[in-house]
């Protein structure tokens, strides 16, 4: 037996090769299910290592923007520019401040709007390094089991997407323009309700809309919101505006693009629907661009 | 040793790569440095311990791509490995050139393997257009992206070859 396995070594180790990572691109690719030990554990491992890594290339990028771009001033004005350099970072920082400042009050007024929604803030750490997916981790102000699989992540200006894996204080996003996301909408003020479909395109954040019948005339610049028909977006979230229309099928079938009402290359703190009170308040209409 | 040194050298490189791309908003294109390691590893190693090093240097690769199934790049990393030992017999490369044109036609062969794997065993990713006929489109481009980091990922295990093994000469380069 040993001597037979000794023999085909090689078959044996390619075979094992190749059918692990099937078995475990099987178990993971179903959906819906819940994050697994594995998941888990390379979360833990790679988590820590981007976050720092996020840090150093944060503190590059600061050392780059103050003072190796200054490198070729005359010699005399050194010192000078030293101090314009240090001037320009303590502003930058101050600018950085100012924004993250801005979005946490422009939440805070969100969550004034909507107090049925029951949210947990989150920082980005790092994106996927796979070109075809949309995809963000985040660093969650909990991790305690509050964050699950499927909750909509939001920020003020509407739905960024759904915690699609987590461990701990560690989860992961997926946007609304990945192709795999899916959100039931209506037309803010119209009758139309369809589903919004990401389309992970490379070149820039876009999702898709088609529906059947124009039951009421669609405008660019229409605002699509949660229907919350689809029970994981509360409805009346902003999602994004109609970018163009195409008919599809003489008056049978349409399809429009969306421009998602969140700048995502623009994201730094996000914040998770954990809960919704039962009990909502009468909330105003959300505002047309 | 050599093996350890390459794993941490890989997840250095992934650890690296995905804030860097997130702090200069790249986004379109991402060079497949993991897929070059496995190239050279199944180009210079024994079978048996390379075969592990680039199962673990897949899974690490999964660990850092947010939104594939565990498991795709372990898959692509066995298939490269094997593909690249067999190749190991037949082919002598030599130079930057050949550096750039293994890792363009290997980045091709992963894009391919990735979209068969997606469409058999990733539920949702048939529907609609986007997911195959993404990957249909970006395949060159990310194959152009991913050919010139052939050179200095080749060039990178070389002097770590000749760290950990005092090897003198050069592979490839």
């Amino acid at each position: 037996m040993r001597e037979f396995f000794q023999r085909h070594r090689p078959a044996f180790l390619a075979f094992f090769g190749l059918t692990v990572p099937l078995f475990l691109l099987y178990v993971h690719g179903r959906s819906p299910r819940k994050t697994t030990v594995v998941e888990v554990a390379l979360m833990k491992v790679t988590s820590p290592v981007q976050r720092a890594a996020s840090r150093v290339m944060r503190g590059l990028t600061d050392i780059w923007d103050g003072y190796v771009a200054l490198v070729d001033v005359h010699e005399e004005n050194e010192r000078l520019h030293d101090e314009i350099g240090l001037l320009k970072e303590h502003a930058d920082r101050a600018s950085q401040l100012e924004l993250e400042n801005q979005q946490l009050r422009e939440m805070l007024d969100f969550k004034r709007e909507r107090p049925e929604l029951v949210t947990v803030g989150a920082h980005i750490v790092g994106k996927d390094v796979s070109p075809y997916a949309r995809v963000l981790r985040i660093a969650l102000d909990v991790g305690d089991g509050t964050v699950r699989e499927d909750m909509p992540v939001i920020d003020s200006d509407g739905v960024v997407g759904r915690v699609h894996r987590v461990a701990g204080d560690v989860a992961e996003v997926m946007l609304l323009v990945d192709a795999r996301s899916t959100v039931n909408v209506k037309v803010f003020g119209k009758r139309v309700i369809g589903t919004v479909t990401g389309t992970s395109s490379p070149s820039s954040y876009v999702s898709r809309m088609s529906y059947l019948h124009k039951a009421e005339p669609l405008e660019k610049g229409d605002l699509l919101v949660t229907s919350g028909y689809d029970k994981v977006f509360p409805p009346g979230l902003k999602v994004g505006y109609i970018r163009s229309l195409e008919e599809r099928q003489r008056d049978v079938e349409y399809e429009l693009e969306v421009t998602p009402a969140v700048n995502f290359s623009d994201l730094d703190i996000v914040h998770v629907i954990v809960d919704v009170k039962s009990d909502p308040v009468a909330r105003p209409a959300p505002e047309t661009p | 040793m050599r093996n350890l040194a390459v794993v941490l050298l890989g997840f250095f490189l992934l650890a690296l790569l995905s804030p860097l791309l997130y702090e200069l908003g790249v986004a379109r294109y991402v060079p497949d440095l993991v897929l070059c390691m496995t190239i050279y590893l199944g180009l210079t190693s024994s079978f048996g311990r390379g075969l592990g090093v680039a199962l673990l240097l897949g899974l690490l690769k999964d660990g850092f791509s947010l939104g594939s199934p565990v498991g795709m790049y372990m898959e692509i990393g066995a298939i490269a490995y094997l593909v690249s030992f067999r190749l190991s017999r037949r082919l002598v490369l030599r130079g930057p050139v050949g550096a750039m044109l293994v890792s363009f036609v290997f980045s091709l062969g992963a894009s391919i393997v990735e979209l068969v794997l997606s469409l058999v065993f990733v539920r949702d990713f048939g529907d609609g257009e986007s997911g195959p006929g993404l990957i249909l489109v970006s395949m060159i481009p990310q194959a152009l992206m991913t050919a010139p980091f052939g050179i200095i990922v080749f060039w990178l295990m070389d002097r770590l070859d000749a760290l950990t093994t005092r090897k003198t000469d050069s592979v490839f380069l």
